[in-house]
């Protein structure tokens, strides 16, 4: 693993980024994006300063130049811009994974699902520039559940890491993909064509489905080191 | 004299041609180099002409490549006014020096942070790069001393109903730059369009002297009739990027007023509208609003006489 990048969002827990660098145990560095989503200045954040750390931009930039895989479970702010202000160096990355976006009804307003609504510009950008992204829409993402000290919690980073892994184990279909920016009531919506009417737009890989019983083992083998305080492998 | 320390964001463009040449004629302004961003034509004949027009104007200074399109919507260009190669006819020279390795908005900020909050940015086509550039370092606002647009209008647009192309092309790049705090002086259409020529005024300038006389002669009529031969909606031929080097130049160009200005970013009949709003208690932009021709004719008439062969070196 190259790194983890952490975008607080809202319902974050305060202390998950520290938590978050105990289970790493130094195998990979972790940073915090305080970034405000990309057409909302928050003026409350600090900026991202750099202070001897490497900054997200950085990191991924690294993890680009060794031809790594991005896996986001959270709002695509910091990979947005990095595609925009790397252009060059982001076509490096051997795959993009996001769980993001609904097919049809979201979690945060009836139409968007959160990591899209938070931040939908930085959410179209990705899908302008990022080509083939492996998407793992709410309804199929609502099917990765595991059990952590016997209460299920969601995993979507892990139905993304089955896509990765197991091809078997999914189902994906090829669509053109839009993110709704204007309409009032459907803000940071993901309108997906099943039609695939505009030839001209790209492509992504909408995965619409998922084998639970491939899915199982891999949440177990997650939660049992987990629960046994080991680290992720470097 | 103090020179003004100047970046020149541009998509050449015959007029963003002829404001570097104007430019290269000031004596109060130092170029400190060239950021190419997509506009009127796509990115690769962009960054060939501003590269050339540099090598033309004997600027050794670093020429850096920026967005080829704009942040969220696809790209369209003004081919139909600029020709297929974004400047007409124009022979531009063989080139001679590779692009600066760096993108666009990180040279900016290089720039900017070793001017120590001296740096200037004229920027003559859509702000993409300054966007980009504004998301990527936080802390540009603050290191600008002003930034000059030619851009936006008041009253009716060029390319919508009421959208300027730069802001048409890209307007979600211009609502972050006139979101971001940095000194904005917006010389948009409304005044640009005041300084259309008459025959007698093209006339005039092919009998000016100078080196390269004909060849901008040339470039003017092909200009010219491109609004004569297309239905283009108007026939006013303006020197729009000019005007607004030339405020850079020379304040006492234009009368300016303050406004709070946003942009329409919508896909609707009012893309790229920027919106003033005169009263609003908090200005960020300073707004053109009258031009004094005779002087602006002045300069334009002095650049198209400079020989950029009698420059030597870095301006």
């Amino acid at each position: 693993m190259q790194g983890v990048v952490f975008s607080p969002g809202e319902g974050s827990e305060p202390s998950f980024f520290q938590e978050l660098s105990l289970l790493l145990n130094g195998s990979a560095p972790a940073v915090i994006a305080n970034r405000s989503p990309l057409f909302q200045p928050d003026t409350a954040r600090e900026e991202e300063t750099k202070q001897g750390q490497l900054t997200a931009l950085e990191l991924l930039e690294r993890a680009a130049g060794e031809g790594a895989a991005v896996l986001s479970t959270g709002r695509l702010t910091e990979l947005a811009l990095f595609f925009l202000a790397y252009p060059k160096q982001a076509c490096r990355f051997w795959g993009i994974y996001a769980a993001g976006g609904a097919v049809y009804g979201g979690d945060r307003t009836p139409a968007a699902e959160a990591s899209f609504y938070e931040d939908p510009e930085a959410a179209q950008i990705m899908v302008d520039h990022a080509a083939g992204m492996h998407l793992l829409p709410l309804e199929t993402a609502e099917k990765c559940t595991a059990v952590l000290w016997d209460h299920p919690v969601p995993a979507p980073g892990l139905g993304l890491m089955l896509c990765m892994m197991d091809q078997q184990a999914v189902r994906e279909e090829e669509h053109t993909l839009q993110i709704d920016l204007e309409s009032a009531l459907s803000r940071g919506c993901s309108v997906i064509d099943w039609l695939n009417r505009d030839k001209q737009l790209p492509r992504h890989r909408i995965c619409v489905d998922l084998d639970s019983a491939r899915f199982r083992p891999l949440a177990e083998r997650a939660c049992t080191r987990l629960t046994k305080g080991g680290g992720p492998r470097g | 004299m103090d020179k003004h320390r100047i970046i020149i964001d541009t998509d050449p463009g015959i007029d963003d041609f002829f404001a570097m040449i104007l430019a290269a004629s000031a004596e109060n302004l130092e170029i400190r180099g060239v950021t190419a961003v997509a506009g009127n034509q796509v990115m690769e004949k962009i960054a060939a002409n501003a590269r050339g027009i540099a090598q033309f104007l004997g600027w050794e200074v670093p020429v850096c490549i920026g967005a080829d399109r704009p942040l969220l919507i696809p790209q369209i260009t003004a081919a139909q006014v600029h020709g297929d190669t974004g400047l007409g006819n124009f022979p531009l020279p063989e080139p001679k020096r590779d692009f600066d390795g760096r993108y666009a908005w990180d040279f900016i900020h290089e720039e900017a942070v070793a001017a120590g909050g001296s740096l200037e940015v004229i920027a003559i086509g859509p702000l993409t790069n300054l966007a980009i550039a504004l998301w990527k370092y936080p802390d540009l606002s603050r290191l600008i001393r002003r930034l000059v647009i030619m851009g936006g209008s008041t009253q009716w647009g060029n390319r919508g109903a009421y959208g300027e192309f730069n802001f048409y092309v890209d307007p979600h790049a211009a609502q972050v730059v006139f979101s971001s705090g940095i000194p904005i002086e917006m010389v948009g259409l409304n005044v640009t369009m005041q300084t259309g020529l008459s025959d007698a005024e093209f006339d005039e300038l092919a009998q000016l002297g100078g080196p390269n006389r004909k060849a901008y002669a040339d470039l003017l009529a092909f200009y010219r009739n491109i609004y004569r031969v297309n239905d283009l909606g108007f026939q006013i031929v303006a020197m729009h990027d000019s005007l607004a080097v030339a405020y850079a130049m020379d304040p006492q160009v234009l009368e300016m007023r303050d406004g709070f200005v946003q942009i329409d970013c919508s896909t609707g009949p009012c893309r790229g509208r920027s919106v003033v709003d005169w009263a609003h208690e908090q200005p960020n932009a300073r707004v053109a609003v009258a031009v004094d021709n005779p002087r602006f004719w002045q300069m334009i008439k002095r650049s198209l006489e400079y020989d950029p062969s009698a420059t030597s070196g870095e301006k």
